[in-house]
């Protein structure tokens, strides 16, 4: 027997087994009596991680390259594309990069041992040529001007553009076509060696497979990683905002808006990156939820309409809450959100109505695992801010209106708060 | 899947499951696509789901759902072919998940009964204040096509192809149509749809036949049903060597270029399935000629991919490109086509195509809303295959009938959304 640990949730009726490889590389495994299997292998290393220091050196890396360097990994030395291969044994394979990290994954109904293998083996083989990348900058460059073509897209990046002032949040993931033009093989191989560090990694299978061959295929295709430890630069970023308002003009039917509340209390990980979490999560739907007045006057005075939609994004460096849609008055719902957070402010929340918005953001929550694929990305996500998935529908459920309260004074701060516009032509 | 009658229109279909932490229910009521009715199924369950006689507020309904377990619920308007369907959703959490001596079922379908079949109305009319506020989100909606540029091209290649068919409608409905409507004429229009809609029900979970039967019988016990709707969709055919081109300026950074084909193959045709293998191995994933040629050897575009319209009949290829590659990718686009064509496809290409399609076939029952869908699309094409009759057939389809397809595949409009922007929008 291996050294797997077991760890449950009885009351959700979930668990996993958990193994550090001794390669370095943390291992999770998720039983699941579902026909697909899903597997994802990534590292805490996205758009934001562009400072950093290793071996006394310091180091700035091309805006995008993290994801540039995730197109690249599909490409291999033997000339056969990392699709083909999983092709063979009928995998359906994909990568995603966001601002903290990069993931690798799979999904597949058979052959989950092979498709594994396939995995491990070609995201710790990198190979780069000038050619290579060359010829992917003109793939992502087109990548690029359809993200400038979409309203969801500029709107969101110039709302992240207004809050931060140096913090490398305000990039955009896949950079811009002159960034991307400065991406060589070098700077790929440096930012492979110092993020692609098993130690700096983790794998979560979720599906119908056993622990002890996901550890086979792991010990077949995983070699000793020594320890890397790169330390991350981020700029100082003020409490307050870059500029109050964005606007862009795009090709679009009706205005589109964004309103982007800066969390500045970071970094923050653990279980107190998930209390806060799931604290403004509540707060916004309190608020702003679908049950709330807010929604239902907004609504009705055709403010608003059933796009729109409330979240706060957490990450172990930055963080924000976002509150969207689209509306012709544009202003006036900007102006209707401060004067229902100051509104709150002086009466405060009612007992009943948090109890029962607690309850639907529990019972929400956990329809995160219906599906293996949910299971495998959440589950990923929680890894790299040092936390369970299967914790959060505690720490949900501990969570006290005198949190919420606290949190609610503290954090939504008029300075903190900014507007991102994106109007017809 | 278990398929059981009702009566001559209305069926349940039940898929018995435990790996899912919510039980999960739709309904789909189905019409004819058609310019004059469209408008008002796109805007109906708009208006149902404002409030109905027990719940007559839009927050009285969401607080009622908060209040069972946050119940998921929801409606949408799709068209599958030359048919359109009104859908209303529901998914509950499962009751091993609730604490003791709870239970949601009883309550969930009495409020879905309620928003659906038990509406505010006064007098024979929806409520004017809901009916004209869902006009004006609705004729938004409609617009807001234009948001995504390539949905909104896709649907222009469409419109122009199929001029004149009930293909061309959308299934939101048009702006002048929409501005026409007042709380009577949707009332009767809703009346009438009851009484002649295709009735499709989905369950998947753990609850026992007997239960959801009941259930799902007393939803829709105030129906009566007359003479059902004729529905079906008819295939695209025509015979043209000329090709209709159209091209339309729009200030965007990314020009998306749409090539529309005749596919001469429908869902109900016997051999459906090797159409759907030709398709994944000229553009449906990323192992496809498309992808391998038109992104990765001639780095042209990020995103290429043909899709079938299996109801219809047509091949839509779109790619998102350099608006000065145009040439260039139609050029490499139908080379493609032709390589297909003439028997250009290795033993590897064919296994592969085939593992894909049966891994996303396997896949379906990982999700209830979309193994619903499925079958749904199916149903509709008059085909009573399942999945594994399905799989079957992929695994039996050979180069010759790929090649077969490839030659029904002709050309027949060209749309281009040629950008007029070098840099991005304008930023103050």
């Amino acid at each position: 027997m291996s050294a797997f640990v077991l760890k449950e949730n009885k009351a959700i009726d979930e668990k996993y087994y958990y193994m550090k490889h001794k390669s370095g590389l943390p291992i999770y495994v998720i039983p699941k009596n579902h026909t697909t299997g899903y597997a994802v292998f990534g590292t805490n290393f996205g758009s934001v991680d562009n400072r950093f220091k290793v071996n006394g050196k310091e180091h700035l890396l091309p805006d995008g390259i993290a994801h540039f360097l995730e197109h690249k990994l599909f490409e291999n030395e033997d000339g056969i594309d990392t699709f083909k291969k999983y092709a063979e044994f009928g995998a359906s394979a994909n990568a995603y990069t966001s601002s903290d990290k990069t993931v690798y994954l799979f999904s597949a109904t058979e052959n989950m041992k092979e498709s594994l293998g396939i995995l491990l083996d070609f995201v710790t083989h990198p190979y780069f040529t000038n050619e290579t990348v060359a010829k992917e900058q003109g793939i992502i460059g087109q990548e690029i001007r359809m993200y400038d073509d979409n309203p969801g897209w500029r709107l969101y990046f110039n709302m992240l553009t207004a809050l931060y002032h140096n913090h490398p949040a305000r990039i955009d993931t896949a950079g811009t076509v002159e960034t991307i033009a400065q991406i060589t093989p070098e700077t790929l191989y440096l930012a492979y060696n110092t993020f692609y560090n098993l130690n700096n990694m983790a794998l979560c299978v979720c599906g119908d497979m056993d622990p002890e061959e996901v550890l086979e295929v792991c010990d077949k295709y995983l070699k000793d990683a020594p320890t890397i430890s790169p330390e991350r630069i981020f700029p100082d970023e003020p409490e307050t905002v870059f500029k109050k308002e964005v606007t862009q003009k795009l090709s679009v039917s009706m205005p589109v808006f964004s309103v982007g509340i800066k969390d500045v209390h970071q970094p923050c990980s653990g279980k107190t990156l998930a209390k806060k979490q799931a604290e403004y999560e509540i707060i916004l739907e309190l608020l702003f939820g679908k049950s709330s007045p807010f929604y239902t006057r907004l609504y009705e005075e055709g403010l608003i309409n059933n796009a729109f939609s409330t979240g706060y994004e957490a990450h172990t460096n930055f963080g924000f809450c976002e509150i969207s849609g689209y509306s012709n008055e544009p202003d006036k719902v900007y102006e209707q959100i401060l004067a229902e957070i100051e509104k709150y402010k002086s009466s405060g929340f009612d007992k009943e109505d948090f109890e029962r918005v607690k309850r639907v953001f529990y019972a929400a929550n956990l329809r995160y695992f219906n599906s293996t694929e949910d299971i495998a990305n959440e589950f990923i996500t929680h890894v790299f801010r040092d936390f369970d998935m299967l914790e959060y529908p505690s720490v949900i459920s501990e969570v006290t209106i005198d949190d919420v309260t606290h949190r609610f004074n503290q954090d939504f701060i008029k300075d903190r708060i900014v507007l991102s516009k994106v109007l017809p032509l | 899947m278990k398929r059981i009658q009702f009566s001559e229109s209305v069926f349940l279909n039940l898929i018995e499951s435990d790996k899912f932490k919510t039980d999960y229910f739709e309904i789909n009521l189905i019409l004819p696509l058609r310019e004059e009715t469209a408008s008002y199924a796109a805007l109906l369950p708009q208006v149902l789901r404002r409030g109905s006689k027990k719940y007559p507020q839009m927050s009285d309904i969401s607080k009622r759902f908060d209040y069972l377990y946050s119940t998921g619920f929801s409606a949408r308007v799709t068209k599958r072919g030359e048919n359109q369907i009104v859908s209303f959703t529901a998914d509950f959490l499962r009751e091993s998940l609730l604490p003791p001596g709870e239970h949601l079922m009883d309550d969930v379908f009495e409020t879905m009964r309620s928003i659906i079949f038990e509406p505010l109305v006064n007098d024979g009319a929806f409520k004017a204040e809901y009916v004209e506020s869902e006009k004006k989100n609705l004729i938004d909606a409609i617009k807001s096509i234009i948001n995504n540029k390539n949905a909104y091209s896709m649907k222009k290649c469409h419109e122009a192809m199929c001029k004149g068919q009930n293909y061309a409608v959308s299934e939101s409905g048009k702006v002048e149509l929409v501005e026409k409507i007042d709380g009577t004429s949707l009332y009767n229009f809703y009346k009438d749809f009851l009484s002649h809609a295709k009735i499709e029900m989905f369950y998947t979970g753990t609850c026992d036949e007997n239960v959801i039967k009941n259930h799902a019988r007393s939803l829709i016990s105030d129906i009566k049903s007359e003479k059902l709707y004729d529905l079906h969709s008819e295939r695209f055919e025509r015979t043209r060597d000329k090709v209709v081109e159209i091209t339309e300026e729009m200030e965007v950074a990314q020009g998306k270029l749409v090539l529309c084909f005749r596919s001469g193959h429908t869902i109900s045709d016997e051999k459906y399935s090797a159409y759907a293998l030709f398709n994944n191995i000229f553009g449906g994933s990323p192992t496809s000629k498309l992808f391998e040629n038109v992104r990765e050897k001639l780095s042209l575009c990020y995103f290429c991919r043909s899709i079938p319209d299996a109801h219809k009949g047509i091949l839509t290829v779109v790619s998102g490109i350099e608006v000065a590659n145009r040439d260039k990718a139609q050029k490499e686009i139908l080379a493609q086509l032709d390589n297909v064509k003439s028997g250009n496809i290795s033993d590897e290409e064919m296994s592969s195509a085939k593992n894909d399609m049966i891994n996303s076939y396997r896949s379906l029952c990982d999700s209830a809303s979309d193994i619903s869908t499925w079958y749904l699309s199916r149903l509709l094409g008059g085909s009573g295959k399942t999945i594994e009759d399905v799989i079957d057939e992929i695994g039996k389809v050979t180069k010759e009938d790929v090649v077969a397809c490839a030659k029904a595949t002709e050309l027949d409009t060209i749309f281009f959304l040629k950008g007029t922007l070098t840099d991005g929008g304008e930023e103050e």
